[in-house]
Order: C-alpha cells, then structure tokens, then sequence
C-alpha cells in the first residue's frame, strides 16, 4: 500500500514537474533568431518522432503499419477529413489484421 | 465567438484523440488489471501521471517489483520530452498564469500536436481539447478496469492505427505551403529509428526532437510563418 502511494506520487511528480516549468517562461518576446526558429521546429521534429518508427508495430507486423500509414497519408493529401480519415485507416487496418488471421 | 463557444468546439475537435486515446486506456486497465496491479493503482495513475507509455512501463515495472525510487526516475526521464514540447506550446499562449498551468499540466504527444498548428493557442479551446483527451483516458481506464475483454479484439488492434492517423494528418496540413520544412520530420524520423534500438523509447524521442529541431533552426531563414 504505502510503495504504491509512495511510487504513484513520486512518478506524478517526475511528469508533471517538467509540464509546468515551461510555462514560468518568457518566450513571448523572442525575436525571430536562432532560438524562435528552435522552437518553431518542434512540433514538427516531435510528429516525425511520434510516427516513425512507431508505426511500424501496429498490427504487430512492419507491412500493416506501412500500408495503413500510406493510406492514411492518402486521404490526407486528398484533404479528407480527419475523423474520416481516422475511421477508414482502422478499417483498413482491422482487416489487414484480421485476413492475416 | 464566446469563451464557451471555443471550449465546445475544442471538445469537438478533441474527437480523434479520444479515439485514439479509448482503445489504449481500455488496453491499459486490462493490462494492469491481469497483472495483478490493485484498480485504485491505476485509475490514481490514470488521473495523475496521464502519460500513456509511462504508465505502461509503470505496469511492467510494479509486476517486476522494480524498487519505487527506480521507477520515479525511469518515468521522470521517459516524459521529460515535455518539457520541451512544453516550451514550444507555452511561447504560443498569451494567458495568465492560471491558465498556463492548466495547459501545462493537460498536455500529451496528442494534445501538444493538435495544437501545433495554431500560430497562437486560445486558452479556452485548448482547454476543451484537453478535457475531452483526458476524459477519454480516464473513462478508458476506468472501462478497461471494468469490462475490457468485451472489446473484439480485432477492432482493438485496429484502433492501433487512430494514433498515426492523427499525427499523419497534422503532419501533412503543417507542411501545406512549406514543404521546404519537410527535412525537419525527416531528421527526426531517422535519429528516432536509430536511437529507438539502443534507448528506451521516451529518451530516443527526446534526442531526435532536439535533433529535428535543431535542423531546422540552423535551416533557418523565412520557411517558418
């Protein structure tokens, strides 16, 4: 009992603590320097290193996750909507899954 | 539009996160649940970690009897990505400091990149973004806890795919108009391929979204905006 609200509030903590530092910063202001164009490149670094190779596991095998990110990238150039594109990628992908058996 | 107004329409967009979020937090409880790990456990988790790798590994590692402090640290360095994405969503919000917290404190993977197409973050939309993501891994959880081997198994590994799908469709609408940015997921996505076969998954995807980041910031020039 006491390991566990000992290790359950010590793991909150190690998580939330890096979430809230950034928002005693001051970034507002930077000027369109080395630092500005750092952090504007974030969210794009952290989507390419949230897909690949991450994808590449679903269904437990490389050739399901490769199609079905195809796909999904697919509709997503043909502009379809998100949630469509959403529903028919987990279709794609419960059959690719289910005919591999 | 009123404060309310913007608050639902982030509910509303927060759909393809739930999505995605239902399926692994349901997993995530019968996981917890068949290893033998009390419900109390994982639903405080749920609430008060909120990050999904990190409480898998937490599974595994109460499982294995791993010591808490050993645990504390291991989890400390798999999200510690946040930070940094934290200091790129926090330079786009202009609120007061309440409100930063709360938006500190509601930011996943999932969150931060659904909002990282907004050149600036309106607090009240983020916020129904994130209420939806978090109520949705909750409910999982608890759901998971619950009843879980309801779910067809087959629609489960399905829904594996939800996750990519969303960063695959931000990641395509954040370059329209700027495919010379392309190089920047490019890099990340191969330190992470290289990095994620010698290092646990949180730290590999720290180093390569410095790395992509970096990349982008010596590419530099007028490309952003």
């Amino acid at each position: 009992m006491s390991d566990y609200l000992f290790a359950i509030l010590g793991m909150s903590l190690a998580t939330q603590i890096p979430r809230l530092i950034p928002a005693f910063t001051k970034t507002e202001s930077l000027k369109d320097g080395f630092l500005k164009r750092f952090l504007d490149s974030i969210p794009l670094a952290a989507l390419g290193a949230l897909i690949v190779p991450g994808i590449f596991s679903v269904g437990g095998s490389i050739w399901i996750g490769l199609i079905g990110g195809l796909f999904s990238f697919f509709l997503a150039l043909k502009k379809m909507n998100l949630m469509l594109n959403i529903i028919l990628s987990t279709v794609l992908v419960s059959f690719l899954i289910y005919i591999r058996g | 539009m009123e404060n309310s107004g913007r608050f639902r329409r982030g509910i509303r967009r927060s759909f393809p996160i739930i999505a995605g979020y239902l399926p692994i937090s349901i997993a995530y409880g019968v996981i917890g649940i068949r290893s033998g790990i009390p419900a109390w456990v994982l639903v405080s988790m749920s609430l008060f970690i909120y990050a999904g790798a990190g409480q898998f590994m937490a599974i595994n590692l109460f499982a294995l009897g791993v010591a808490p402090l050993e645990m504390i640290l291991g989890i400390g360095v798999l999200n510690f990505r946040h930070f940094v994405m934290g200091l790129s969503l926090q330079s786009r919000i202009k609120s007061n400091l309440p409100d930063r917290l709360l938006l500190s404190l509601g930011m996943t993977d999932e969150t931060f990149t659904l909002l990282s197409l907004e050149r600036e973050i309106d607090p009240a939309y983020a916020k129904g973004i994130m209420l939806g993501a978090y109520g949705s891994w909750i409910s999982g959880t608890v759901a998971g806890i619950l009843f879980g081997n309801i779910l067809p198994n087959i629609i489960a590994s399905g829904l594996e795919i939800a996750i990519f799908a969303l960063f695959i469709s931000l990641l395509v609408s954040s370059l329209e108009d700027k495919g010379a940015l392309i190089s920047i997921p490019a890099v990340s996505m191969i330190t992470n391929s290289i990095f994620s076969r010698m290092l646990p998954s949180g730290i590999s995807i720290l180093l390569s979204i410095l790395l992509g980041a970096f990349s982008g910031a010596l590419s530099g020039g007028k490309k952003h905006v």
